[in-house]
C-alpha cells in the first residue's frame, strides 16, 4: 500500500493547561508514530507535520530515519518551548540523508535560543533547508547544502554551506541589508559551526551524571513526579533506576482506560480493563515502601475484578493509607452492579482520615475512628432509601466534613412537602461541615438532610448544590421550566430545613 | 551587628576564593553548622564544587536573602527564572553541590527541575536526555514491559 502524500495535521492546542497540552502532544506524537511505522510503502513523497512541539517530541524526529526514501519533508512545528537539549547535532545527523526539502516554520514565541536549533541543522546532508521565523536567526548547512534562512522581520537572508569535516564556511549569502550585517551574520555562522564541533566533542564523553547522584537525591526527584509516572518510566530506564521508586512514600493515582474510541468493541474494552487491573496489581505488590499515603482508583470496574480491588484495599490498609478514593464508573453497556464495600478489609482503619466512595454499594460500614473527611456519591434507584446511609455518620464519630452527592433516579416531583417528623438520633459532636450535591428537595432527600442537621450539634456550615444541571441533562424527561421550578423549590426546601439547625451558615448554590 | 557583616570565605575545588556575607552563607545548613561549631573562621574548602557552580549557588542564596521581604510569588518567579537558565550539565553539578552544602530550597528547586524534564517523556526519551545507558538484557526488558503492559500501551 502506498501513501503518497500522507498529510498529518496536528492539533492546535489553545487555552489548555500545560499538563494537558503535554499529554495531548504525547498522544499526537504517538499517533504519528503509529501511522508512520504501520506504513508499508517504500516511499513517502511528502509529509507535513504541524503541531506544537515540546523538546521531548523532537526525539521522534529521529523516527523519520526509517523512511529511507523520504524526498520531501515539510515539517512544521510551532514550537512551544525550546530548551537547551533541543535537536542535538547527533540526532540531526541521523535525520535522513535523502530529505531534499525540509521546511521548518516556527511560531512567534521563539527567542534567542534558536541558535541551538540551527546548530542542529548544520548536520543535515544535502538538500535545502528553509526556515522561517519572525525573529532573527542564523543557520548553516554542511556538505554544500543550501540553507536558506529568512527572517520575516528583518528580512535578512543568510545562505551558506559548510563542509562537515573542517567547517569551512563558504558564504553564499545574499543579504538584503547592508554588507556589515551580512558579515556579522557569517562570522556568527562560523562561530556556531565551531561551537558545533566543540559540542559534538563534548557529547561523546557525556557521562550519565544523573545516575551517579545518590539514592536520596534520585528519590527526591521521583517524589516530584506523579507516582504512576515515576513507576512506569523510571523502573524501565536502567538497573540503577529499577528499584528506586519502590521506596517512595507514595500517593498512587490509578486512572483506568476511558472509552476514547467510540467503536471500541466490548471484548477490546474488557481486555483493556484486564491490562489495567494487572498493572495496578503489579505496582501495588512490587511497592516496597512501608506506607502508602494515598490511593485513588478510578476506572470502569468489571464484576470479574472485584476480588482484585479487595486486594488493593487490603494492601493499602496494611500500609496505613491515609486517603482512599474509590471511583468506579458506570458503564452503560455492561450490566452494572455496585462493587460492594469490602467491610472486612477495614479492620485496621485507624490511619484512614479521608475516604471517598463513588458508585460503591455501601451496605455496611466499619467504625472509622480517625476518619475526618467522608465523601460519597450515590444513586438512588426507585425503591431505595437514602436514609439507610445514616450509618455512615454513626460509624465515624470524629467526622469533620461530610460530602454527599446524590443522583436521584426516581421520578422528580416539584411539589414542596414539609418534613414532618425527624428521626430521633444520638448527637454527632464533631461534624462541622456538610455538603450536599444534587439536592432536589424531594421528600426522601429532605428527610435525610433534616436528620443530618438535627444530629450535627456542632455544625457550622452547610453547602447545598441543587441538582438543577442534572435535571437539565435529562431533557427527555423534564423541561427547562420544570428544572427551574424544581431548583427554586429545592432552595425553599433547604431554607425550611434550616429550622433544625438555625445557628449554622447555609450556602445555597 | 558585627556578626551579621562577618564574611565567610569559601574556596572552590579549582582554587577560586569567594567571600560571602554570613547571612547569605547560612542558607547552607552545612555552613551554618560549621559556623555554630566555630569552624568557619578560616577559608572553607569545598572539594567537589567548581568556582562557577559556587558563584551560581551564592547568587541563588543572595537572591533568597534579599528577597526575604518580597512576596512568595515573586520569589517563585525568580526561582523559575534562575533554574530555566541552567543547562543539564550545570544542573547535575548544582544538585550535587546543593546536596553537599545542604541548601534545601535549592535542592528542591533543582530536583523539581529534573522531574519536570522527565515529565511527559517516554523512557527512551529520558534515556536520551540524560545519557542513561540501558543495561537491561532483552529478557529483563521484556519482563518489565510485560508487567507494565497496560501503562505502556495506554501512555503511548
Amino acid at each position: 500500500m502506498e501513501l503518497p502524500n500522507s498529510k498529518m495535521v496536528g492539533y492546535e492546542y489553545r487555552r489548555m493547561k500545560v499538563g494537558d497540552m503535554e499529554r495531548g502532544i504525547c498522544k499526537f506524537v504517538g499517533r504519528v508514530n503509529d501511522v508512520l511505522i504501520a506504513h508499508q510503502g517504500s516511499t513517502i513523497d511528502g509529509l507535513r507535520v504541524r503541531c506544537y512541539s515540546d523538546n521531548g517530541s523532537w526525539r521522534y524526529v529521529i523516527m523519520f530515519e526509517v523512511l529511507k526514501f523520504l524526498h520531501q519533508i515539510l515539517f512544521r512545528f510551532n514550537i512551544m518551548k525550546i530548551s537547551n537539549e533541543l535537536l542535538s547535532p547527533s540526532s540531526a545527523v541521523k535525520l535522513s540523508s535523502s530529505i531534499s526539502d525540509f521546511e521548518v516554520k516556527f511560531g512567534a514565541s521563539i527567542t534567542s535560543k534558536l541558535d541551538r536549533f540551527c546548530l542542529g541543522a548544520v548536520a543535515i546532508n544535502g538538500g535545502s533547508l528553509r526556515s522561517t521565523s519572525t525573529g532573527q536567526q542564523r543557520a548553516c548547512g554542511s556538505n554544500d547544502a543550501n540553507v536558506n534562512v529568512r527572517s520575516a522581520l528583518t528580512d535578512q537572508q543568510h545562505t551558506c554551506g559548510s563542509n562537515a569535516e573542517n567547517y569551512n564556511v563558504r558564504s553564499l549569502s545574499t543579504g538584503l541589508q547592508n554588507g556589515d550585517v551580512r558579515g556579522a551574520g557569517d562570522l556568527q555562522l562560523f562561530a556556531d559551526a565551531k561551537k558545533n564541533k566543540q559540542l559534538k566533542h563534548d557529547e561523546k564523553d557525556t557521562r550519565d551524571r544523573i545516575s551517579e547522584l545518590s539514592d536520596d537525591v534520585l528519590v527526591k526527584i521521583l517524589s516530584f513526579l506523579p507516582s504512576e509516572e515515576a513507576v512506569l518510566k523510571t523502573s524501565f530506564l536502567s538497573r540503577r533506576w529499577k528499584q528506586l521508586w519502590e521506596s517512595l512514600p507514595v500517593s498512587f493515582n490509578f486512572d483506568g482506560p476511558m472509552p476514547v474510541r467510540r467503536r471500541m468493541m466490548d471484548e477490546d474494552w474488557k481486555r483493556e480493563i484486564c491490562k489495567f487491573v494487572g498493572w495496578v496489581n503489579h505496582v501495588l505488590i512490587a511497592h516496597q515502601g512501608s506506607t502508602i499515603d494515598e490511593l485513588r482508583v478510578h476506572f470502569y470496574l468489571d464484576k470479574g475484578s472485584w476480588g482484585y480491588v479487595d486486594k488493593w484495599i487490603e494492601i493499602a490498609m496494611k500500609k496505613k493509607v491515609k486517603k482512599l478514593e474509590l471511583d468506579f464508573l458506570d458503564f452503560p453497556r455492561f450490566q452494572f452492579a455496585y462493587y460492594p464495600f469490602p467491610q472486612n478489609c477495614f479492620c485496621r482503619s485507624e490511619f484512614l482520615t479521608s475516604l471517598c466512595l463513588k458508585h460503591v454499594g455501601i451496605q455496611d460500614f466499619p467504625t472509622c475512628t480517625n476518619l475526618r473527611h467522608l465523601s460519597c456519591k450515590v444513586e438512588i434507584q426507585p425503591g431505595e432509601r437514602l436514609f439507610t446511609l445514616r450509618f455512615l455518620i454513626e460509624a465515624s464519630p470524629f467526622l469533620h466534613k461530610f460530602t454527599l452527592e446524590i443522583t436521584n433516579c426516581n421520578e422528580i416531583k416539584n411539589k414542596l412537602r414539609k418534613v414532618r417528623k425527624v428521626v430521633e438520633c444520638s448527637p454527632h459532636k464533631h461534624l462541622k461541615e456538610l455538603e450536599i450535591i444534587g439536592f432536589l428537595g424531594q421528600p426522601m432527600e429532605a428527610k435525610f438532610v433534616a436528620y443530618l442537621l438535627k444530629s450535627s450539634i456542632k455544625l457550622e456550615k452547610i453547602v447545598i448544590h441543587t441538582g438543577f444541571l442534572y435535571l437539565l441533562t435529562l431533557k427527555m424527561l423534564y423541561s427547562k421550566e420544570f428544572a427551574e421550578i424544581t431548583h427554586q423549590m429545592a432552595h425553599e426546601s433547604a431554607r425550611q430545613l434550616m429550622e433544625h439547625r438555625p445557628e449554622a451558615e447555609l450556602v445555597l448554590l | 551587628m558585627a556578626s551579621t557583616l562577618k564574611k565567610i570565605i569559601l574556596k572552590s575545588c579549582d582554587g577560586k576564593i569567594l567571600e560571602v556575607e554570613e547571612a547569605v552563607a547560612v542558607q547552607s545548613q552545612m555552613i551554618k553548622n560549621m559556623i555554630e561549631d566555630d569552624c568557619a573562621n578560616e577559608e572553607i574548602p569545598l572539594p567537589d564544587i567548581t568556582g562557577e557552580i559556587l558563584s551560581m549557588i551564592i547568587e541563588y542564596c543572595k537572591m533568597h536573602v534579599d528577597g526575604e521581604n518580597n512576596s512568595n510569588n515573586e520569589l517563585i518567579a525568580r526561582d523559575a527564572d534562575f533554574i530555566t537558565r541552567v543547562d543539564l550539565n550545570t544542573l547535575y553539578y548544582l544538585i550535587v553541590a546543593a546536596n553537599f552544602l545542604n541548601v534545601k530550597s535549592l535542592l528542591d528547586l533543582t530536583c523539581q527541575r529534573v522531574a519536570d524534564i522527565i515529565k511527559g517523556k517516554s523512557p527512551e526519551e529520558i534515556r536520551l536526555t540524560f545519557n542513561i545507558k540501558n543495561d537491561f538484557t532483552p529478557e529483563e526488558e521484556e519482563e518489565i514491559r510485560k508487567k507494565n503492559a497496560w501503562a505502556f500501551d495506554y501512555k503511548d
